[in-house]
């Protein structure tokens, strides 16, 4: 009865997105624009993908002078290599809904 | 927006967002604050508003996932005992409908005088249906005290049986003009309960291995 991990389609859309710049740190605001996904469905994803070890998160400092520093993430290479194979599944889906979510 | 109504919708946000990192597990406070740090880089209002809700919900969600309730023996103890009474109550409603049929005087012990018409007309496939519930419960009962993910669909067989059983007497209730509201109200009430016992249980077993278990901080 348990749920295969990183299936949902919002899992898979996140992985997706942080899958077309793997090497740049994304913060959750950017991520929840690009992949339209809101930011209590955005969050508890994150959360679990770090827990999953696919995940790296750090503290950055804002560009902006008295903007606090935000949490950015980026894909670690497990979690660079579930994104590729994920992404092999259905990708024509995924597309859609991400150009759907930018639009 | 005007500007008092931009901050008064500023101020409420940020109290969202405090409260949600107030709300959330010890162990995921660093992802609340971090859901509150992004607050501060969003302009518009609506937004900022939206985020801060999310972040509620975010927190909530996890709040939830983290009581883990059902991993303790003593609260499924508990759990089954509640299924194994609402077994009993089912297969005691069996035995009456089908008792009333060979010896009405010993079942009209049991059954108040808006129940004796509605016993008498009770159709063999609702006795059925009451027995096959109330072994339902009793078999989801014990995988559950023994924590087993088959729990899950013997619950939900047991109050989808229980359903059509209830609907299947309201309608003989009506038929025969012995209806009454309260102990409608009442039963179906019930039911809704262990609906949801039933709904916590398949949750608990959903996220049973996912996520794993928290990491110390």
């Amino acid at each position: 009865m348990t749920r295969l991990p990183n299936r949902s389609t919002q899992t898979r859309l996140l992985l997706a997105e942080l899958l077309e710049s793997p090497r740049t740190w994304r913060h959750g605001y950017e991520l929840s624009k690009a992949t339209g996904l809101k930011s209590g469905t955005l969050y508890p994803i994150l959360m679990r993908l770090a827990d999953q070890g696919l995940l790296a998160s750090n503290w950055a400092e804002s560009e902006r002078p008295g903007v606090p520093p935000r949490h950015v993430y980026r894909l670690t290479p497990d979690g660079l290599a579930c994104a590729r194979s994920l992404a092999e599944v259905a990708p024509a889906t995924l597309d859609a809904r991400l150009s759907k979510a930018n639009s | 927006m005007t500007r008092p109504l931009h901050a008064h919708v500023q101020r409420i946000s940020s109290g969202l967002a405090e409260h949600a990192v107030a709300v959330m597990p010890a162990a995921r406070k660093e992802w609340a604050r971090a859901m509150h740090a992004e607050l501060a880089s969003l302009d518009a209002g609506i937004e900022r508003m939206r985020w801060s809700l999310g972040c509620l919900r975010a927190a909530y969600s996890e709040r939830v996932r983290d009581l883990v309730i059902l991993d303790r023996l003593d609260v499924r103890i508990r759990i089954a005992l509640l299924s194994l009474n609402e077994a009993h109550g089912l297969i005691f409603s069996a035995k009456l409908a089908w008792v009333y049929r060979t010896n009405p005087n010993w079942a009209v012990r049991y059954l108040g005088p808006e129940s004796v018409p509605v016993y008498a007309a009770i159709p063999t496939i609702l006795i059925g249906l009451f027995a096959i519930s109330a072994a339902l419960y009793a078999v989801a009962a014990v995988y559950l005290m023994r924590h087993r993910r088959n729990a899950v669909p013997y619950y939900t067989a047991a109050v989808g049986t229980e359903l059509v059983s209830l609907m299947g007497r309201s309608w003989v209730s009506v038929s025969v003009d012995s209806w009454s509201a309260t102990s409608e109200v009442l039963r179906y009430g019930i039911w809704l309960g262990y609906t949801l016992l039933a709904l916590m249980i398949a949750n608990h077993f959903r996220h049973g291995g996912f996520p794993p278990r928290r990491r110390p901080n």
